[in-house]
């Protein structure tokens, strides 16, 4: 086979030298024929010519040859690309707009496709990644919905699981902690890892070791391994760093090991360092401990649905064993890769947008190459009769077109280089569930390639089979113009033109879906009034601050201290903000049937100084706020929002109900205290404004700290002056308090608000630009149409013209054309976007209480958008025709009637 | 190989001599020729309009292989040998032609006596 390849090669590219071998063979042959000859007693020329008769000619030979070498193809190929260049090189306008055109199309794809491509079949940057499982919780009766494991589920099924997995390995939310640095403290953060973390991964600490078993357990976990960034920005990446200490919260802990550069697992993020988990703490020996996420490695020869299989079993066992809890146990393996990536629906929404930008393209250049073809017409006919085959003729056409591709896919791929960072950047993070970079790999120029060529057998066959059509009679009779092909050409032409007018509606429309959605977004109701307020988040982890004494008091002399503060107006503290996530809580109402575990209801749960809801401008509907007489000693109080009265309490006075929450917090530090529900507030946004409200819960930080669920907590502040020039003041006055409390996170909360907009500004931004490419190429199609009308019909204008028609009737008579290609291309683009808005319609919105989705309370037939823009298609329409058109009007009847 | 019109008796016979003649000794193609008509005893006239391109087909084929050495008149000649692809194909080519030639011997036959 490579001989082969090698040998016609070969005679392709070196083909002079492969010819004159051949000649040389058969000069020999020649000789030592006609030296046979002259020796059996024949004259030299009688001889010779005997001999030349047996040979045949030399070209018939060569011939033969040629074609039994296999070059033949290669070889016309190679004369009609370089005839190719030759003609596009010949009109350097045409080349230019269709290489650009196809350029744009196929940079958007390319670029869409790369950032997929890194998110679904990018392996994980770990040795033998297809091993890697998640294994998540999940409930029996609800199917698909995983949760986390409990600290007792690893460890049970740890044991019982040899046989599936290689290894297996849990570790928890992040951790935060203070440690001292150059100038103010600084807030790190760790993730509580187990032992068999980086053996599971398969991947060692880069220097030192990972943790041990025996560091699993209280007490003698003071050890940590940084991660590579932390160790470059802190330690300058200084080898000799193990044994060192580092101080978190005010304990001394060890350094035992620096994770490489470049570990990455999406579920664990990028803390700043790992510390052991610890298994064995007080609380997780019942079932309810705090969840714990597993990884684990499969063996070798393990596949999925087997260890499925076994889990099935395990989660069976553990149902058994504890009926009470487990009932509704499910434990669920799935594969690293896809467990937790993002949403990509909307991903291939976008992809789909971009595909239909390439049809534009493509439909564009196929005008462009028809109006070409119709030029070449008398070319093609002179050809066709010196006898080129009609497939002759197409292939010609056809190799134009893909050379056309060609420079397009070159360019193209050359935007898509910048264009997919700048994608990558601007999606959303829930689109894109990892942090791949995205990049120009081999699976991505294949795709490049492959739509390249496509696009351009695309659009180049129509035209092509069109064009080497030849009428030989009529067009060697008209030089190109007029010819009785014109009627079916245009009708070819018009079909473009409206199916290019219908997809852009099609995009526009959805363009303009997403403006809408996106204005409606800013102006959702947060339920609070984010104005002239400054948030920062402090990190109270240190030792100092687990005794609620200690706290309270540097709490109360922070907010003294702040409140103080010129053009500061109140302050209040908060363990959870708007805008800012939330951690739940499981809770049971009292006096009510106790429901199964699996389906105990929960609530996000603040702990919040009196102020807050005054702070924030939280409007309390019923009973009354927490105030300074709510103290420790107090009965237990608690304010919930009307997401959950509507949601737990529909028939009952929500006010002095009472409810068991359920939180690792509260068990250890206060029992299981009960909280009687003293008030009801406004619903407030927890993520975004795109979301279907949560249910809240609030406890005074007097009676439950603030620092309960998360060491970071924040403090906010109103101002009546712009709320940045007070940062510093604040920073000041906490340090007076505390030199050892980091400050971090700090913005304002409209400055929150809007960034939690940000990845809905980026789906605006990429939509928006899809139609504003398809309104560019689609206004240049209908120019190109509208121009090359007129142009065909300069000899009809001018009589017109010469007739005394007024030169307002040509040019409504032009611009006719236009609007019945647009009235077409309109209704049909409407029609298209409603059946694809039928067929997206609920991919494309919010799912009730998943709190993700693409749209925001628009419909996807509203009316109002497809009106705009249908009307901007128009407007731009009509002037992308109406400068051609005007050239019908200024027509000289003198020249039009000459020109031929 | 090709559906041009044969000049020879059949289709791949030529290449069948052809590869039987340079298994016996690599030879060029003049010499090739005339091997094949001296052992035919005349009987068989091997146009070189047809040895030129079949021996081109071969070489693509990868049943012979050329190489350039120096004629017994001192000449610069390519020289044809069998590969051991060739040698196969030829046995392949041969066993089925004789099968042919067996069949239609029986055809033939009865009707002859």
């Amino acid at each position: 086979m490579f001989d082969d390849w090698r040998l016609r090669l070969r005679s392709l590219f070196r083909r002079e030298c492969v010819e004159n071998e051949l000649n040389d063979e058969l000069r020999f042959h020649f000789e030592q024929q006609v030296e046979k000859l002259v020796q059996s007693g024949l004259p030299l020329a009688e001889a010779r010519r005997q001999a030349r008769l047996t040979i045949g000619t030399a070209d018939e030979i060569r011939e033969e040859y040629r074609d039994s070498s296999g070059v033949r193809f290669l070889e016309t190929l190679f004369q009609d690309v370089r005839f190719a260049l030759r003609m596009l090189r010949k009109s350097p306008g045409f080349t230019a707009v269709a290489v650009l055109t196809l350029a744009l199309g196929i940079g958007a794809n390319t670029a869409i496709f790369s950032v997929l491509e890194a998110q679904l079949w990018k392996p994980l940057p770990f040795p033998q990644s297809q091993q890697l499982v998640a294994v998540m919780r999940t409930n029996i009766k609800a199917p698909g919905h995983a949760g986390l494991l409990t600290e007792m589920d690893f460890t049970n099924w740890l044991a019982a699981a040899k046989g599936s997995f290689a290894d297996i390995c849990a570790f928890q939310g992040y951790d935060y902690h203070n440690t001292p640095g150059t100038d103010a403290a600084e807030m790190v953060t760790a993730r509580p890892v187990s032992s068999s973390f980086f053996e599971t991964l398969r991947t060692p600490p880069i220097i030192g070791r990972a943790f041990l078993s025996s560091e699993q357990t209280d007490g003698r976990d003071h050890e940590v391994i940084l991660s590579y960034p932390y160790w470059k920005s802190h330690f300058a990446l200084d080898p000799k760093i193990i044994g060192r200490t580092i101080e978190l919260d005010g304990s001394v802990y060890t350094i035992v090991g620096v994770a490489p550069a470049g570990f990455h697992l999406e579920i664990v993020g990028d803390p700043d360092m790992y510390v052991p988990l610890v298994l064995a703490r007080k609380n997780s020996m019942t079932r309810s401990g705090t969840g714990v996420e597993a990884v684990a490695r499969l063996e070798p020869e393990m596949s999925f649905s087997n260890a499925q299989a076994e889990m099935d079993v395990v989660a069976s066992q553990l149902r058994r064993q504890y009926p009470e809890g487990d009932a509704n146990l499910g434990l669920k393996v799935e594969d690293l890769g896809t467990a937790f990536e993002g949403q990509h629906q909307g991903l291939f929404f976008f992809a789909a947008a971009a595909a239909l930008v390439l049809l534009i393209a493509c439909a564009n250049v196929a005008c462009l190459l028809l109006a070409r073809g119709l030029a070449r017409q008398h070319e093609f006919a002179v050809r066709s009769t010196l006898g080129a085959k009609r497939a002759v003729l197409l292939r010609q056409l056809l190799v134009e077109g893909a050379l056309l591709g060609s420079f397009g896919g070159a360019l193209g791929i050359i935007a898509a280089r910048w264009g997919a960072s700048a994608l990558n950047a601007l999606l959303p993070e829930d689109l894109l569930g990892r942090t791949v970079a995205p990049q120009i790999d081999g699976r991505v120029l294949a795709f490049a390639i492959a739509i390249s060529l496509g696009a351009s057998i695309l659009a180049a066959l129509a035209p092509g089979l069109f064009a080497s059509r030849v009428n030989l009679t009529d067009a060697l009779r008209h030089s190109g113009h007029n010819s009785s092909a014109a009627p079916a050409h245009r009708r070819l032409r018009s079909a473009f033109v409206i199916a290019e007018i219908t997809l852009s509606v099609a995009l526009l429309f959805g363009a303009g879906l997403f403006l809408n959605s996106f204005v409606r977004l800013m102006r959702a109701p947060l339920g609070f009034n984010p104005h002239n307020l400054i948030s920062l988040g402090l990190t109270l982890s240190d030792k100092r601050y687990t005794q609620p004494q200690n706290l309270w008091l540097a709490e109360q002399q922070m907010l003294e201290r702040v409140r103080a503060v010129p053009g500061i107006k109140d302050a209040t503290f908060a363990s959870q903000i708007p805008f800012a996530g939330g951690i739940g809580a499981s809770f049971s109402i009292v006096g009510e049937p106790l429901p199964p575990r699996d389906e105990t209801p929960s609530a996000i749960l603040s702990s919040i100084s009196p102020a807050y809801f005054q702070v924030m401008k939280i409007g309390l509907l019923s009973g009354r706020s927490f105030s300074v007489q709510d103290t420790q000693n107090s009965p237990h109080v608690a304010i919930v929002n009307e997401n959950f009265v509507e949601h737990f309490l529909p028939h009952r006075n929500p006010i002095g109900t009472e409810l068991d929450i359920e939180h690792i917090g509260f068990e250890t530090s206060y029992g299981n205290a009960r909280e009687r529900i003293v008030g009801v507030v406004q619903n407030t946004q927890l993520l975004g404004a795109n979301e279907v409200p949560f249910d809240f819960i609030y406890v005074p930080t007097a009676q439950v700290p603030v620092t309960s669920f998360n060491d970071s907590v924040f403090l906010v502040a109103s101002t009546n002056v712009p709320p940045l020039s007070v940062v510093s003041a604040i920073r000041h006055e906490i340090a007076q308090v505390d030199k050892g409390i980091p400050v971090t996170h700090v913005a304002t909360m409209e400055q929150r608000v809007s960034d939690s907009l940000e990845g809905d500004r980026g789906n605006l931004i990429l939509i928006g630009a899809f139609a504003a490419l398809a309104l560019a190429l689609v206004a240049v199609g209908i120019f190109g149409a509208i121009a090359y009308f007129v142009q065909q019909r300069t000899r009809e204008f001018g009589i017109r013209l010469a007739l005394g028609a007024s030169p307002s009737r040509v040019l409504r008579h032009a611009l006719k054309q236009s609007a019945i290609l647009g009235a077409f291309g309109i209704v049909l683009g409407i029609g298209v976007s409603l059946a694809l808005g039928r067929a997206l319609g609920s991919a494309l919105y919010l799912v009730p209480h998943q709190h993700e989705g693409l749209l925001y309370d628009v419909s996807i037939f509203d009316p109002l958008t497809l009106a705009a823009a249908c009307a901007l298609l128009a407007g731009v329409l009509f002037i992308a025709s109406y400068i051609p058109a005007r050239r019908a009007m200024k027509v000289d009847p003198m020249i039009a009637l000459r020109y031929e | 190989m090709g559906n041009r019109q044969p000049r020879d008796l059949f289709p791949g016979a030529l290449e069948m001599m052809i590869l039987r003649t340079l298994k016996r000794q690599p030879l060029h193609g003049y010499a090739l020729a005339q091997r094949i008509k001296r052992d035919s005893d005349d009987l068989l006239q091997i146009e070189e309009g047809s040895l030129y391109p079949a021996l081109q087909r071969l070489l693509k084929e990868g049943c012979v292989k050329a190489e350039w050495g120096v004629s017994s008149t001192n000449r610069r000649v390519r020289i044809y040998k069998l590969t051991p692809a060739g040698a196969k194909y030829l046995e392949r080519q041969v066993s089925s032609f004789e099968q042919m030639l067996d069949g239609i011997a029986r055809v033939l036959s009865p009707v002859k006596s």
